[in-house]
């Protein structure tokens, strides 16, 4: 992991409320792996205090050198929207990477199907590269609240990667939840399938539970407001199976983000 | 024109001589494993490993920080491997560092902090003990043993006679008459006293209208604690002549300035380590440029120098 100050690039603006942060930082791309973090800092003092969270959606490259990243960044509240205002020269403070990233499947024969809701989409390109070069078939199903909501399908659609969406209000792709068009698509393939998903822990649970019925491998990107994103004051604690059949926590922020869903407690033992 | 060499960092806490007065605060820097990667720990004065107790601790349940106002609060529930671990797993990596090991240990009575504190003092690389009072007595009503002088003096006094090695006792703010609390420690056999640990707080999410922590209050800690920290350090050092380390909201040179003023011979960096953790190092360096801009030799100079206005 690297501590720096960053120039800031690029700003990109998606829609009114997603935006792409684009730095130079060879060392930081070089480094990076997908489904890994960063943390930057939303302003140079200390309103707000606390940097914000991060996954690595793009490694820019030159002359294919890895000499950059981008963030994705949805703006939600008092940090990123302090992020929105950000532009192209401005500094920022930034560390990373962070945490454990998304490993292919282990059987090579196997499709990789990729479920993301809303900014949850945001590691994913970078990691459908990783499995297309790796000679996996990839799928991504992408749900969002709103069209607005539906991100990196233009991404996709680049990579050459079959996309389905879903809008919860129908305004764009299917009508409904993204889960129910996996499930959908799940029954009629017959061979190995390992599923990887990001974005609100409802939907990452019901996804859990249509890996699980299959029998298939799930891993999974989670969520926790972090203090310090690299496992120092234990803010960003998950409840996770351990080797003696009891349960402990993990660290979100380094043994995570990514964890293999199959490991976790989504109830609370003490519940 | 003679270069001046540069300036000596040392500092004595009591009988523990450190390199600078720079310390990384209990609970912000875990076992030093991961900051090591960012900090060269050999640059520093000391570093608080996070709090032990006798038996590993599970902590509370999420959600564990709410950031607030110029800080944040905590109820991470003493989350730690327990001293045992500790001493196995965590302690050989600390030992490669040329700085002071000070383990902050509590328990839930009297007979657990002279437990830990035995234990430690057979640890070779640990270079004091600093008590974690703020936390309840479950034998005394599950009062802190912090808030109550009878309490303070009977756990130091425990945890002196279970280990020789230099004792700290770190002070809780929420407390009525600090100068009474800060002699207790000193009667009970403390080395030296920190302070301050962190302060109760809470916040309330508008939507759902619950407390944005799981266990409804926790500790605030951040910048909003440096007057707070500065005016009980400023009390602590009339009512005793201990060594004194100062603690809370610090995250600038001047900071560190202030609480040497106002008698702390060191002090402890605690909550910056998460949004700035490379502030430790750097402070050391803008501290060692300050003494030569201002021509001191010694930071004994400085400490307890505060020059107090004439009153009426
Ligand atoms: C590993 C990881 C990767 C992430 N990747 C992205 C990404 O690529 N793009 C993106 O837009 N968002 C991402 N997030 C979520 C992002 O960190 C939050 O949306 C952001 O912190 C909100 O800050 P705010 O000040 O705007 O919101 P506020 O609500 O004002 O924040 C208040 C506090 O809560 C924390 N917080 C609020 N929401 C979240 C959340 N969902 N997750 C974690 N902490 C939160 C903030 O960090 C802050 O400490 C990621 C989160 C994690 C843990
Ligand atoms: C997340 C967190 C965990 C902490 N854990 C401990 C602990 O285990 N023992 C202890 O004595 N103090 C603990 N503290 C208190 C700090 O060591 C320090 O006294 C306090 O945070 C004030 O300093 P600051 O404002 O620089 O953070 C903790 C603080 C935080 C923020
Ligand atoms: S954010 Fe600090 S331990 Fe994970």
């Amino acid at each position: 992991m690297f501590e720096k100050r960053l120039t800031l690039d690029a700003v990109r603006f998606l829609n009114s409320r997603c935006f792409v942060l684009a730095f130079h930082a060879p060392e930081i791309a070089r480094a990076a792996r997908p489904g890994q973090f960063l943390m930057l800092a939303a302003s140079d003092g200390i309103e707000p205090l606390l940097r914000r969270p991060m996954a690595v959606y793009q490694i820019l490259e030159s002359s294919g050198e890895p000499v950059g990243f981008s963030v994705l960044v949805e703006r939600t509240g008092k940090g990123t929207t302090l992020m929105s205002k950000m532009q192209a020269g401005d500094e920022v403070a930034v560390l990373g990477p962070l945490g454990s990233s998304f490993a292919p499947p282990g059987d090579a024969t196997a499709e990789a199907v990729l479920v993301m809701g809303g900014v949850g989409a945001a590691p994913f390109p970078l990691f459908a590269r990783a499995l297309l070069e790796a000679g996996h078939t990839t799928r991504a199903f992408i749900g969002g609240r709103t069209s607005e909501h539906l991100l990196c399908a233009e991404d996709f659609a680049a990579l050459g990667v079959p996309v389905t969406q879903a809008t919860d209000d129908g305004s764009a792709g299917h009508h409904g939840l993204v889960t129910a068009a996996l499930t959908e698509y799940l029954s009629g393939c017959d061979g190995p399938v390992a599923i990887y998903s990001c974005g609100p822990t409802p939907m990452m649970r019901a996804v859990d539970s249509i890996a699980s019925a299959r029998g298939l491998p799930h891993q999974v990107s989670l969520e926790a407001p972090m203090a310090c994103g690299i496992g120092v004051c234990l803010s960003c604690v998950v409840p996770a199976v351990d080797e003696a059949g009891g349960w402990r926590y993990r660290r979100i922020c380094r043994e995570g983000p990514v964890f293999d869903a199959s490991t976790l407690l989504w109830e609370h033992p003490d519940d | 024109m003679t270069e001046r060499r540069p300036a000596d960092l040392g500092v004595d806490v009591g009988s523990l001589r450190l390199k600078n007065p720079i310390m990384l605060a209990s609970g912000t820097v875990g076992y030093g494993e991961e900051i090591g990667e960012l900090v060269d720990l050999s640059e520093l004065g000391g570093i608080v490993v996070k709090g032990l107790s006798l038996e590993p601790v599970t902590g509370n349940r999420p959600q564990r920080i709410a950031e607030t106002p110029g800080g944040m609060l905590n109820s991470i529930g003493l989350q730690n491997v327990g001293v045992e671990a500790f001493v196995r797993d965590k302690l050989p990596n600390l030992r490669r560092y040329d700085t002071r090991v000070i383990a902050n240990i509590w328990g839930k009575t009297v007979q657990d902090y002279a437990a830990v504190a035995a234990r430690l003092d057979q640890a070779e690389g640990v270079h004091a003990l600093e008590l974690n009072v703020s936390c309840p007595n479950i034998k005394e009503g599950g009062i802190s043993f912090g808030t109550d002088p009878k309490q303070l003096h009977e756990v130091t006094a425990a945890a002196r006679a279970a280990t020789s090695k230099p004792l700290w006792v770190k002070l809780a703010p929420g407390v009525t008459d600090i100068g009474l609390i800060a002699r207790a420690a000193e009667e009970g056999g403390a080395d030296a006293l920190s302070a301050i640990n962190t302060i109760r707080g809470m916040m309330v999410n508008v939507e759902s209208r619950a407390p944005m922590l799981s266990t409804v209050f926790g500790g605030y800690s951040g910048p909003g604690l440096l007057p707070i920290a500065l005016y009980l350090l400023f009390e602590i050092r009339k009512a005793t002549p201990l060594p004194l380390i100062g603690i809370g909201g610090i995250n600038e040179l001047e900071h560190v300035l202030q609480f040497m003023i106002v008698g702390a011979c060191a002090v402890q960096i605690g909550t910056a380590n998460f949004y700035d953790p490379t502030f430790s190092s750097r402070v050391v360096d803008e501290l060692a440029q300050w003494c030569r801009n201002h021509e001191i030799d010694s930071l004994a100079e400085l400490v307890g120098s505060l020059r107090l206005p004439r009153q009426g």
